[in-house]
């Protein structure tokens, strides 16, 4: 059931990537919102709060991002919550995700968020571009700073590409 | 973590990122680079200076060896022998000039050309 939903937020990923991103990598997560109809906006959470997908009724759904918090941060919970939205894509209702970061490790249970998780981690870092990098022969620091996303974030994409063990 | 439909009781900080979203608040955005995304250029453009002033430094001292190797000889064969130079001082001098400019060539070459293993690693 998890790999059937991963696959399927890999296949959306990809898919949007396609869609809206024809540039080289680093992805930026807030163009590729914008570019779905997306508002995204910096502001003042609090330290649990790392963002939320705020949808109203007739209006573009909102990505809040803690502005407390650093850049790869910021980019990956935008990529996420961008996954939310897919994943409610067709949904007109209003609701509201909030992303708290003291519920991090329940997200491995959680359907929405393991599909947003690897959403997330397709978006920013494609398969097909981190296996050819990983080719040349660069680390997972450098891998890192080109996908711009956090060491560990990297490290967990190349082990689940059976790139590392 | 936690999702809610409208109209249903939402926990507190699904409440309190309602109010911030409803009020407008914040820094609306449109692109989040990465941080460090320039840094393979600025480290690539770095090695090229470092590269630059390497070249410059030993091709200055290179020629200031060539200068001195050539005047040296100038004196021993002008002042020292009246350009009477014995065969093998001969030999000695042309056979260091040369083998100071292949060595060069074959710096230069190996730079332009690095040689890499099957398996992709630099061999120097």
């Amino acid at each position: 059931m998890t790999s059937e939903i991963k696959k399927e937020a890999a296949r959306d990923a990809a898919r949007l990537l396609s869609e809206v991103w024809s540039r080289p990598v680093p992805v930026d997560p807030a163009f590729v919102a914008r570019a779905i109809g997306l508002r995204v906006r910096e502001v003042k959470l609090d330290d649990d709060t790392l963002g939320a997908l705020v949808k109203r009724p007739n209006q573009e759904a909102l990505i809040m991002l803690n502005e407390s918090d650093p850049p790869n941060r910021k980019r990956f919970t935008c990529a996420h919550e961008i996954g939310h939205y897919r994943r409610r894509s067709g949904d007109e209702h209003e609701y509201t995700t909030v992303d708290l970061r003291s519920k991090l490790s329940a997200a491995g249970t959680d359907d929405e968020e393991i599909y947003a998780n690897e959403f997330a981690a397709c978006l920013l870092m494609p398969a097909e571009e981190v296996k050819r990098m990983d080719k040349v022969g660069l680390d997972d620091f450098d891998l890192a700073i080109r996908f711009g996303v956090s060491r560990d974030a990297m490290q967990f994409r190349l082990k689940n590409l059976d790139l590392r063990k | 973590m936690s999702g809610a439909n409208g109209g249903e009781e939402v926990a507190p900080s699904e409440a309190a990122v309602v109010e911030i979203a409803d009020a407008g608040g914040g820094r609306e955005i449109d692109k989040l680079p990465a941080p460090l995304q320039n840094l393979p250029q600025k480290d690539h453009a770095q090695d090229i200076r470092l590269k630059r002033i390497y070249a410059l430094a030993l091709l200055v001292g290179l020629g200031v060896q060539v200068a001195i190797v050539d005047a040296a000889f100038v004196a021993y064969a002008w002042a020292g022998v009246n350009w009477n130079v014995s065969e093998p001082v001969m030999g000695i001098w042309l056979g260091a000039t040369v083998v100071n400019v292949i060595g060069v060539v074959l710096v230069v070459t190996n730079y332009l050309f690095p040689q890499r293993s099957a398996t992709g690693a630099w061999l120097g």
